[in-house]
């Protein structure tokens, strides 16, 4: 199972101050495919990258990463694995000090011990494969946010991760960088042989390249399968989700006593 | 009542947890295994940063301060006939109070604000997190380099504070009001004590300093990562440090100089 399954999640309780996030989540995430993240805002999706990257540890339960235990790692062997990821922020997270050439750079300079010349090689290729090349010498702050987060994704791949995780990369583009952006993730995913998950609200367009969704609502799965099962499926809650309907199993109004006991 | 006593246990309980995680992350950035040569360049970066880039303001405050020190003290010991011990007065009250004290205020100011500010911003944009899933530890990397430059700079522009402000009163005292020169000086020879004075100075110094760069880093890595969240912190770390350096300087006198 293993080895089909990069990432599995199994019954994970976790809570937010006293708001509960996940009751019991149970998901996997197939190797070497895209797998969407789906669900209405406010479900923790970010939180499920969180929770896979070790920067939050779950109440219970158990997220595995390649066979290895993620909230019972240690420091250092922790630190070891997020090697072999790689993570889009949504923001982009360029370190805004550093030039583009740097912040690709940056994962080199700490974790190997290339030469700079091999170094200015990697970061070239990496630019490269994100059509960013020209970019090279600038700076974060000379960037659209497009080319930020095309950036980022440079910096995400200079280690040749086994993973990358995107949180919300569709966010705020227009429709050119949008689909710049997905033929990115799509291409970065059958050449690299990478997995990936995508985190994102842009259901449309992350489901036309994603082989595997999951979905999220309610602290839990609501759905999990490929996009043709779930555009076909007849549950309430994806009906609801994929046609964007406002009212259903997801509700509207955000949990209250009834209007008549407000008023009074 | 009950609420009252319950409102004074939960604040106590989170000023405390408060300090117990300020304690772990200046433990965890300064303890532990670390890339030296990488680290002790980013140290020297933040010290230009923090301390040289805080050079303007330290020496124009210390040379009014000295001005100032030596306007007022020529009016009260000139009643006394005893003008002559204007150097005398001027170097202690700069090495023993004011110099540590003064030049701790502005560095929080100046630099500690600027320190939350910026760690806070890098914990916004989600650079802090970013370091993580790079593997990169954001405590060794981002806040030790800049707690150790703030712990090297502040001594370090204390003493230079003092030396201008004994400058400014030397400017004012002689070449404005008529002190003997000689006399000036030579008092401050020789009542200005190098172990009683100047070292109990630079602990002072050195103790000022790690409060305020801990306060500043604390505030920075553990706010919460929104505008008004970074407002808030670099308000606390001004109002926090500038107490703490108060506070804390009323009981270092009081241990150094309280048996004279």
């Amino acid at each position: 199972m293993t080895n089909e399954a990069f990432v599995e999640i199994k019954d994970v309780v976790f809570r937010r101050d006293q708001r509960v996030i996940y009751d019991g989540l149970t998901a996997s995430v197939p190797r070497g495919k895209i797998t969407a993240i789906v669900g209405p805002s406010g479900t923790g999706k970010t939180t499920l990258l969180r929770l896979i990257g070790g920067q939050l540890k779950p109440e219970s339960g158990d997220v595995r990463v390649d066979g290895l235990s993620v909230q019972s790692l240690k420091r250092s062997a922790l630190f070891g694995l997020r090697k072999r990821m790689g993570m889009l922020f949504q923001s982009g997270a360029l370190f805004a000090e550093l030039s583009v050439f740097e912040n690709v750079a940056f994962p080199l300079r700490v974790h190997t011990d290339l030469d700079d010349d091999l170094i200015r090689l990697v970061v070239l290729m990496k630019l490269e494969a994100v059509g960013l090349r020209g970019a090279v010498d600038l700076m974060p702050s000379e960037l659209s946010g497009g080319m930020q987060r095309r950036v980022a994704l440079a910096r995400a791949i200079a280690l040749d991760p086994e993973m990358i995780m995107y949180d919300e990369p569709f966010v705020g583009q227009d429709p050119i960088g949008l689909g710049v952006l997905l033929a990115l993730v799509k291409q970065l995913n059958q050449a690299l042989g990478l997995t990936s998950l995508v985190v994102s609200h842009d259901l449309q367009e992350t489901l036309s390249i994603a082989d595997h969704v999951i979905m999220i609502a309610n602290n839990r799965v609501a759905f999990q399968g490929s996009p043709e099962v779930m555009q076909a499926s007849d549950d309430p809650l994806v009906h609801q989700f994929l046609h964007g309907s406002p009212d259903g199993p997801v509700r509207f109004h955000f949990p209250a006593p009834s209007l008549e006991d407000a008023l009074s | 009542m009950m609420n009252w006593i319950a409102g004074i246990g939960r604040s106590t309980l989170s000023q405390l947890s408060d300090l117990g995680r300020a304690t772990l992350i200046l433990m965890q950035a300064i303890f532990g295994r670390s890339n030296v040569g990488v680290h002790w360049r980013l140290t020297i970066d933040q010290i230009h940063v923090v301390g040289v880039l805080s050079l303007s303001i330290i020496i124009v405050s210390g040379l009014f301060i000295g001005m100032v020190l030596g306007l007022q003290g020529y009016t009260i010991l000139t009643d006394y006939g005893s003008e002559q011990a204007l150097g005398q007065m001027v170097a202690l009250s700069l090495t023993r109070e004011l110099g540590p004290v003064v030049t701790a205020l502005l560095f929080a100011g100046r630099a500690g604000s600027a320190l939350t500010a910026e760690i806070g911003l890098m914990k916004a944009t989600e650079q802090l997190a970013s370091l993580e899933m790079i593997g990169v530890d954001p405590l060794r990397r981002v806040v030790a380099p800049r707690f150790w430059a703030g712990v090297i700079s502040l001594p370090i522009l204390s003493l230079i504070f003092v030396s201008v402000g004994c400058l400014g009163g030397a400017l004012v005292g002689v070449s404005w009001l008529g002190v003997d020169s000689g006399s000036f000086w030579s008092n401050m020879q020789a009542s200005v004590d190098f172990s009683d004075d100047v070292f109990n100075g630079i602990i002072k110094s050195l103790v000022f300093a790690v409060v305020v760069t801990w306060i500043a880093v604390y505030q920075g890595y553990d706010l919460v990562p929104t505008s008004e969240g970074i407002a808030r912190a670099t308000t606390k770390t001004v109002v926090y440090a500038s107490l703490a350096v108060l506070g804390l300087d009323f009981f270092l006198t009081a241990v150094m100089f309280g048996e004279i």
